[in-house]
């Protein structure tokens, strides 16, 4: 008996798992939850927030929420708006009053709003009429085992409380926890000549607009440590989008090393053959646009990601996977409750990749049906917009910086999006996503705004900068922050020609120009500094304010340096300067659009 | 029952946050047991020196000679030996269900003295209709509470393809289809509540990273916190600065130097002199995964004895 054969029954055993991931893991939790509860004869249907009908929600029989925790507090970007529509005051209390729900968190108790995301919605929930049937989980980045920590007992809980509420009729076992999971998907061999309908999926969604490179060039010094680059491309069909708008971008693995991968794999003989995927577990989740018929090489570009650095449960297909003594002896240590602070010492800590290692896990031969499972699914990377449509027509630009760095391993660690744009030259097409961001700008052009952006923060604000000046806004100010005047001060000479006529105030902080053991300065400070300006252009001119960039420390240091001019320009007392930023948060007047 | 000896006034009351209605009536649960070992005692005192208090012993509930009225109680508390919680269980259900019915919306109900029953109950609360507000483990307690509204009938899952129409108490409810419209209907100037006003004071309760002080000799799990104030950011960046790295000499016995990361053409020499060297423990050039601590390979990639070692040092520090 399956699952289906329940569905005329009075008790229904069919569970919805939405999820809100930031890079990966609450999907990857989500599909985790479904697994188990596969076990107990619930079927599940697995599904970003965002990728979800929002209308259905209140006519679903059971709900499990996975939610991530952004770098500032908020939730991912994928459940704004099933947020938005919860918010809403004109719900009844009623509303969900027949919906058993519960809430699985994923954050990281270093920062302040540990979880909020989840916390908020389990209480919203519950004020809408949901049940919660299970005490909302909290996984934490810091506990030994990770988010697994928190996720293994709270599964066994909801496990419980599922089977009291929904008995298993009769005839119908728990199903224990297998050896080796089945493969979500069987990939059958197919024709090649299915392959030359394979579309790019991307083509066929609309959202997605193709794009032709212009220009890749890199606007830090040569001698500079790190390489940041000015990126246009052109459209060809009217591509829209506001000032702090957001480019999409799915990163495409590098020839080369596609090539080298499927050689350390094994896999380079058949790299190329015809395959049909076919979903044989409809609770687990895929990667976004997946054609239906296409060939590991392609998967191993677009669709699958093996510069990942991998998670635990990564290690335990190692495990099933493996035919050699010592191999195993290690993976039995590494995934041990003892051997955690190893695991993490040996892959999360250096950042090691999938492919590093696998090349040391040589005996490891995974099965082409499990590429799924093992494999994370390739990201799109999200850049907010630098440019101004109105000034660029059919034109996106960016400004991005590579993302390298060095860990305790020798070889340096490289982004995965990065690595991809870093390559790309004048002509070169991809498929570009456009997603609203946060930002918007003030209603009557006269309104003064101030833009705080510092390091490649700067480019929503530039785009905001275009527009204004585009429309003949009359005061614009803008903090920008980097270490050298002459080596990253990105858009320098635009800013000096903006000054020059008159349409913008410039003030930047170069943090590293000042001799050794002189105190940095931050555009913090500068904020500190223009305190009675300050105070002038939001108490008086009513500004719209925005801050970009870092989501570690700067904003919230920024915030301070604002509240402190409120409270000393604007006889406010410290308290109520607090509080004044908070009104002006909440009246759209102090937009955040920073990430981690 | 009057206590026949002065007992101290234990505080039995847990403390959770959680909204709750202005201290009304208590209702104190206790059994001929706990009367005698002042347990249900100190419970009366305690909650008496904030509140009126109305007291039952568990038989009489159990029973059916008393019933509660309904919503008369803002908070309900259980004292039983752990033998008592034990055998209650075939009567837990309609026991919960009574004290349901007699708390008011939002009233909690706090279940004292549990030991291993603390495993159970959750689940049983949860069905009965109440929400888990806390489980206390160090003080064998369990704090929950009635919803705002009814629940009337005990929860399960409802296939909404085959709704039956819950029965409702004296409430108007709102129209299934009006509740989708509503839902489904969005106008963009439909206000919005404040989100954080949802937070409990336990929820915004800022979280303690555990920050143990610092095991140089032990592989460490936790990386330093963005806001590192115990010293493991400074440690971690020392590391990282003085990480040697290997000069072979590539002869038989397998001489291995160390020098500092800043020699950079050394490095590029080390690198390129790699292949010579051969693993005198046998474990080397596996990788990470199977070298020793004090191994001069970690950090490079595995490689096959003989194998060229490739580093892109294109990079500097910074």
């Amino acid at each position: 008996m399956t699952p289906s054969d329940f569905s005329d029954t009075e008790t229904s055993r069919n569970l919805l798992i939405l999820y809100a991931t930031e890079t990966g893991n609450a999907q990857s939790a989500a599909d985790s939850i479904a697994r188990q509860c596969r076990r107990i004869a619930f079927q599940c249907r697995v599904m970003s927030t965002d990728a979800y009908s929002l209308p259905d929600l209140v006519s679903e029989d059971l709900i499990i929420f996975v939610v991530s925790t952004t770098g500032s507090g908020l939730e991912p970007r994928s459940m704004t708006s099933m947020w938005n529509m919860l918010l809403r005051a004109n719900l009844p209390e009623d509303l969900f009053e027949d919906l058993p729900f519960a809430v699985f968190g994923l954050g990281d108790t270093a920062y302040e709003k540990f979880c909020w995301p989840a916390k908020k919605l389990s209480r919203r929930m519950s004020s809408l009429g949901a049940i919660e049937i299970c005490e909302r989980g909290e996984g934490d980045e810091q506990h030994p085992l990770g988010i697994d920590g928190a996720l293994q007992p709270w599964v066994s809980k909801l496990l419980d409380i599922l089977l009291q509420l929904s008995p298993l009729p009769p005839g119908v076992d728990i199903i224990p926890v297998n050896d080796v999971p089945q493969p979500r998907v069987m990939l059958k061999e197919s024709l090649r000549s299915t392959l030359d309908r394979e579309q790019d999926a991307l083509e066929s969604d609309i959202r997605y607009h193709l794009a032709t490179v212009k220009k890749n060039e890199r606007i830090t010094a040569a001698d500079w440590f790190q390489d940041v680059r000015h990126l246009e491309f052109s459209f060809e069909d009217d591509t829209n989008y506001s000032p702090g708008d957001i480019a999409v971008i799915y990163p495409i693995a590098s020839r080369t090393d596609v090539e080298s991968f499927l050689d350390e794999m094994e896999l380079s003989d058949i790299a190329d053959d015809a395959f049909r995927i076919e979903q044989i577990m409809s609770d687990q989740s895929l990667p976004d646009h997946l054609p239906e018929v296409t060939t590991l090489r392609t998967l191993f570009s677009r669709y699958v990601d093996f510069n990942a650095v991998p998670t635990r449960s990564f290690f335990q297909f190692l495990r099933y996977f493996t035919t050699d003594d010592l191999e195993k002896e290690k993976l039995d240590e590494f995934l041990s409750p003892e051997g955690a602070d190893e695991l993490y010492e040996y892959c999360h800590r250096v950042r090691r990749t999938i492919r590093e290692v696998l090349v040391e896990f040589r005996h490891v031969k995974i099965p082409k049906d499990y590429i799924f499972d093992v494999f994370p699914p390739m990201r799109a990377r999200h850049f907010s917009i630098a440019s101004s449509v109105k000034i660029h027509p059919r034109e996106i630009q960016l400004c991005v910086a590579m993302v390298k760095y060095r860990t305790k391993l020798k070889i340096p660690r490289k982004g995965v999006c990065t690595s991809y744009l870093s390559v790309l030259k004048p002509s070169d097409t991809l498929r570009m996503g456009i997603q609203r961001g946060f930002i918007r700008l003030p209603p009557d052009d006269s309104t003064p705004v101030i833009c705080i952006g510092p390091g490649t923060g700067v480019a929503p604000m530039r785009s905001i900068i275009e527009e204004r000046v585009f429309g003949g806004s009359g005061s614009n100010t803008l903090y920008f922050g980097c270490r050298s005047a002459i080596k990253d001060q990105h858009y320098g000479s635009e800013w000096k020609s903006y000054v020059d006529q008159q349409q913008i105030t410039y003030r930047a902080a170069f943090s590293r120009d000042a001799p050794e053991g002189v105190k940095r300065t931050y555009v913090q400070d500068l904020i500190t500094e223009d305190a009675e300006q300050i105070w002038r252009l939001i108490g008086e001119g009513g500004a719209w304010v925005y801050i970009s960039g870092s989501s570690n420390k700067m904003p919230g240091a920024v915030k301070e340096a604002l509240a402190h001019a409120i409270e000393i320009h604007g006889g406010h007392s410290s308290t109520d300067a607090k509080k004044y930023l908070e009104e002006m948060a909440k009246e759209g007047r102090l937009i955040e659009e920073c990430w981690s | 029952m009057s206590p026949t000896a002065v007992y101290e006034t234990a505080n039995s009351a847990p403390i959770v946050v959680a909204p709750v209605p202005a201290k009304g009536i208590a209702l104190a649960i206790g059994s001929l047991s706990t009367a005698q070992d002042g347990k249900y005692q100190s419970l009366v005192s305690g909650l008496e020196a904030t509140r009126q208090v109305e007291k039952q012993l568990l038989d009489r509930l159990v029973d059916e000679a008393t019933t509660l009225q309904p919503s008369s109680y803002s908070s309900v508390h259980v004292t039983l030996t752990p033998a008592e919680y034990q055998s209650l269980s075939p009567k837990l259900p309609s026991f919960l269900a009574q004290l349901f019915v007699g708390l008011s919306p939002l009233g909690t109900l706090h279940l004292l003295n549990l030991s291993s029953a603390i495993q159970t109950l959750p689940s049983e609360l949860t069905l009965a209709g109440f929400n888990i507000l806390a489980i206390l483990a160090d003080e064998d307690a369990i704090v929950a509470q009635k919803p705002a509204h009814d629940i009337s009938a005990p929860l399960s899952l409802k296939s909404r393809s085959t709704a039956a129409a819950v029965p409702l108490l004296n409430r108007k409810k709102t129209d299934p289809a009006k509740k989708k419209a509503l839902w489904a209907l969005s106008s963009p100037s439909v206000p919005q509540i404040d989100a954080e006003a949802l937070l409990t004071a336990e929820d915004k309760a800022r979280p303690v990273p555990t920050c143990e002080p610092v095991n140089t000799a032990v592989p460490r799990r936790k990386k330093a916190c963005k806001g590192c104030t115990c010293g493991l950011a400074d440690l971690e960046e020392e590391e990282r600065k003085t990480s040697k790295v290997v000069l072979l000499d590539g002869s038989q016995d397998g001489e291995a130097k160390e020098i500092s990361q800043s020699d950079r053409e050394k490095l590029i020499a080390a690198a390129k002199s790699a292949p010579k060297a051969t693993s005198s423990c046998g474990s080397c050039f596996l990788g990470d995964a199977f070298r020793c601590a004090s191994c001069p390979y970690l950090g490079l990639p595995a490689f096959k004895p003989g194998e060229k070692v490739e580093i892109d040092f294109g990079m500097d520090d910074f």
